[in-house]
């Protein structure tokens, strides 16, 4: 379009120019508007738009779930971490837990999007205390599933899902691009550990050890139950 | 799921729907808020031939106030029972009860009627008209009887309504002096009552239980009155003793169910848990 071969292009500015040639420069924008809206100006054979995809292979990715010689499996090329808080309170009568406060500190690397990472964090977080509170497959002794609906499964709402409360600590990974890392697993994979932990800490004078999940209110119940009866 | 196909009328008329139903009969089954009939529909557990809507008959979700009663209509949804200021006032049980079901979307469109024909084992209305001690008004094309409350309930989805009678009102009896209070162990989802306890109290000023009535739902096949319990407190004072030894006694000679919310041990134990406290939820 500018009648000067690629080598001569200096791109500066979001302007595309040939130095020493006024007549000679683009703006993105003009780029833009003609690429789009007006393509009889286009060099013949370009097709319409700017576009374009690129691949990026991570440079130490192997094939999914094959142990390497080291037997451990890389599922995933970048990691998350999180660090989980809970203050809970537990009914004694009736076993059931109320969590009172939640706090998460993150480390996602280099955060590229704050809302997206916030919205990972909440939501897998949500789901780790719900699996801890109530989330389960129930089976009766003939095999038959009983939890067939969502009304049945036990999932929390937002009623039960307390308010998460996130720090952030980002330090960044060495390998990736931009030190960014994942972020849904530092969200959901310590949760349920954490909600076990503060209901083991309410129930500490009865010397109550967790084994099993979920805490739902009656497991919750039979656990003092039994340490009652010790 | 989609429901069976089926007939639907929109009778305008006490007097068009008693005709329909006398003619459809069992195939008949009357439709008020559809919050329990029509999930069972979708999961084809029911298949009526014939819905006969009541939602257009004038008339049936008032709430009067008469000497010593309050008559409500069947239809009156469980979000009016909740915001009547004559029910917080004369009858708080009904908004304290009603507040506690499901959702928003469910107390807008569910009835009191819907709830008590339904009869739902966990429903939280037939617990507190229980307490209250209310009666229930059966009309069919043949004439009209009064249902007490505590005839009322038969079984699991089952009551003492004929094929051919539609609920048309509650009575309930009101005095300025009961204490009232419905709390539940609910299930996480759907909000029902695992064990639910409605409590109405007459204390004499020296703190003497004068009476006390307690219906109790989520437990058994039906709601039910705790005689035994209100038995061990008539004429006592309310001491925390004897409210536990009372309360011990809330399963007695009940077939406890038992679900994936709970087994027949735990759901004992919060019936006890919440007979309890529904009464010192009470007694403020």
């Amino acid at each position: 379009m500018l009648n000067a071969d690629s080598k001569e292009l200096v791109i500066q500015d979001s302007t595309a120019y040939v130095p020493g040639s006024p007549t000679k420069k683009i703006t993105f924008a003009e780029l833009g508007r003609i690429a789009y809206n007006n393509q009889s100006l286009l060099p013949k054979g370009f097709e319409a738009g700017l576009q374009i995809t690129y691949y990026y292979t991570f440079a130490h990715a192997e094939p999914f779930l094959t142990p390497g010689p080291d037997r451990r499996v890389r599922a995933q090329f970048t990691f998350a971490a999180g660090a989980h808080a809970a203050v809970v309170e537990v009914d004694k009568e009736t076993g059931k837990v109320h969590v009172l406060r939640y706090l998460v500190v993150g480390d996602n690397g280099t955060i590229l999007n704050p809302k997206v990472v916030d919205g990972q964090i909440y939501g897998s977080a949500a789901h780790g205390i719900s699996v801890a509170l109530g989330e389960g497959f129930v089976y009766d002794s003939e095999g038959q599933l009983l939890t067939l609906t969502l009304t049945d499964y036990g999932k929390s709402s937002t009623l039960e899902t307390p308010n998460i409360e996130v720090v952030h600590h980002p330090v960044p990974s060495h390998f990736t691009p931009l030190g960014q890392k994942a972020a849904g697993e530092g969200g959901a994979i310590p949760s349920p550990a954490c909600i076990a932990s503060a209901v083991e800490d309410a129930l500490k004078p009865l010397g109550i050890k967790v084994r099993e999940l979920p805490l739902s209110p009656e497991a919750v119940w039979r656990l003092i139950q039994e340490a009652n009866q010790k | 799921m989609t429901p069976a196909a089926f007939d639907y009328y929109a009778p305008s008329s006490l007097k068009e729907a008693l005709g329909l139903l006398s003619s459809y009969k069992e195939d008949g089954k009357l439709l008020a808020g559809g919050q329990s009939l029509v999930p069972l529909m979708k999961l084809r557990l029911a298949r009526p031939k014939v819905l006969i809507d009541l939602g257009r008959i004038p008339d049936l979700n008032t709430i009067a106030e008469r000497a010593d009663s309050i008559v409500i209509g069947a239809l009156t949804t469980h979000a009016q029972l909740e915001s009547s200021d004559l029910l917080r006032t004369r009858c708080p049980l009904l908004p304290q009860t009603a507040t506690t079901i499901g959702d928003v979307q469910v107390r807008n469109q569910g009835t009191l009627g819907g709830s008590l024909a339904h009869s739902d084992p966990a429903g939280d209305l037939p617990a507190s008209i229980m307490a209250l001690g209310a009666q229930i008004k059966a009309v069919s094309a043949k004439g009209e009887r009064w249902i007490k409350a505590e005839d009322f309930f038969l079984g699991l989805l089952t009551t003492a309504l004929e094929p051919d009678e539609i609920l048309t009102q509650v009575k309930i009896p009101v005095s300025n002096r009961i204490k009232t209070a419905y709390l539940k162990a609910a299930q996480k989802a759907a909000g029902f009552a695992v064990a639910g306890v409605a409590v109405c109290l007459d204390l004499a000023h020296d703190g003497t239980c004068r009476d006390i009535a307690l219906g109790v739902t989520g437990v058994t096949d039906k709601a039910y009155r705790a005689h035994k319990v209100e038995q061990k407190l008539r004429g006592k004072k309310l001491d925390s003793r004897l409210l536990h030894e009372a309360a011990a006694e809330v399963t007695d000679s009940i077939d406890v169910n038992e679900d994936i919310n709970g087994s027949k041990e735990y759901r004992s134990h919060l019936a006890r848990v919440y007979t309890i406290r529904a009464i010192l939820a009470a007694q403020g």
